[in-house]
């Protein structure tokens, strides 16, 4: 009789094949984890928009860090212990989130209001030119391309706070260029 | 729900075959083989007469350098063990009560009259701790960023105890069995350095991962 994913005795075995490059089931097992690592994630964290976050970050590091697990040991404390440890950076960094929120926001107002300012694409461009190479990538990805910051992380090998970190580098940089350019 | 099943789609396309982690006592065992033998070449450059074995009060000095080699041994233990998610170390606590050891078997080792010589050779002590630990640093960084996982500060503060305690158990090769109390204020000080370097590198090197 086939178990069902969501039976713990089964997670060990679906990260072994997971590790060894089975797709199919690391897609069980990453499936299976999803509603464990939310509930654990609203026990800590009560703002919902930070909650969606940090189980990105949960899976993130999952991803990042699945050579790490052992089968010889078991598989609960490994997974509670990457999702605390996302919980308590998600807390540390809670006290600086509004700044970070409002920076997101100008940021999207930055952009926006060139975009609807200006007819024509070259203020933008001539803008996003100014930035260094790194944080142009990132808010053309996220601003523009209107990608999600895990995805952003995930597709330029980086952290979610590495994100955000070049997303506020980037409105500190534009909002200098604006003022220059007024 | 819908966006965390889209990146789990795009993580598991992105999936590869990937290589657990050796045994915590085999990558300790590797680091040691690797790391111990550049340090002592690096020495080579602050060189200086190995310790008479003979004299008076060597026994201390051998006590000193073998707690310093078994607390670094149990701190880069720590390290690599803390590193992986819902593992635990061995308790600060007995790192605490070592370095209490230590420190009160260098002050046993101070000989009641003054020793000449004593600011040359303190100072030469530190330069000493802080070249053999640049290899050391290095090769235990490079370790934690090439086996990833993740890094909480206490395990980078473990590392700098690791590498300290290895640079001070170098030093007592080729230190005076006896010492003063500007000479240990050297070595603490020596030993400070390393803890706060490795944990600064360490947090701007692996904070990306």
């Amino acid at each position: 009789m086939q178990r069902k994913d969501s039976d713990k005795q089964q997670w060990p075995e679906l990260m072994q094949q997971a590790q060894q490059g089975s797709q199919q089931a690391y897609e069980r097992l990453l499936g299976a984890l999803l509603p464990v690592i939310s509930s654990q994630v609203r026990k800590s964290i009560y703002d919902p928009v930070l909650v969606d976050d940090v189980i990105q970050e949960v899976l993130l590091t999952i991803h990042r860090v699945r050579h790490t697990y052992d089968a010889n040991f078991p598989f609960l404390p490994w997974l509670m212990a990457i999702i605390r440890a996302r919980c308590v950076d998600a807390l540390r960094r809670q006290g600086s989130r509004q700044n970070e929120t409002d920076d997101e926001i100008a940021l999207s107002m930055v952009v926006a209001g060139v975009e609807e300012g200006e007819p024509d694409d070259q203020k933008l461009h001539y803008f996003l030119q100014q930035l260094p190479q790194r944080q142009r990538q990132i808010v053309e990805f996220v601003h523009l391309q209107e990608k999600s910051l895990a995805e952003a992380a995930l597709h330029h090998h980086l952290s979610i706070s590495a994100v955000k970190s070049l997303l506020h580098r980037a409105l500190s940089n534009l909002r200098r260029i604006g003022e220059k350019h007024d | 729900m819908t966006d965390h099943q889209q990146l789990i789609k795009q993580l598991v396309s992105s999936a590869q075959p990937v290589t657990p982690l050796r045994s915590t006592g085999f990558r300790v065992l590797r680091w040691l083989l690797v790391a111990l033998p550049l340090a002592a070449l690096f020495s080579l450059f602050v060189h200086r007469g190995l310790t008479d074995w003979r004299q008076a009060g060597a026994w201390l000095a051998a006590l000193q350098l073998g707690l310093a080699f078994l607390l670094g041994t149990a701190a880069i233990w720590n390290t690599f063990t803390m590193t992986i998610p819902g593992r635990r170390g061995i308790h600060p606590y007995w790192f605490i009560a070592g370095g209490s050891l230590w420190l009160l078997l260098n002050i046993f080792s101070m000989p009641g009259q003054p020793m000449l010589d004593s600011e040359e050779h303190g100072t030469f002590c530190y330069l000493f701790l802080i070249v053999v630990s640049v290899p050391m640093i290095t090769t235990l960084l490079i370790t934690l960023y090439r086996s990833g996982g993740l890094y909480p500060l206490q395990s980078l503060l473990m590392a700098g105890v690791g590498v300290a305690a290895m640079a001070v158990s170098l030093l007592s090769l080729c230190h005076p069995v006896h010492q003063n109390g500007f000479d240990l204020t050297m070595h603490i000080a020596g030993v400070a350095t390393i803890i706060l370097s490795t944990l600064l590198l360490g947090h701007f090197c692996l904070r990306k991962q």
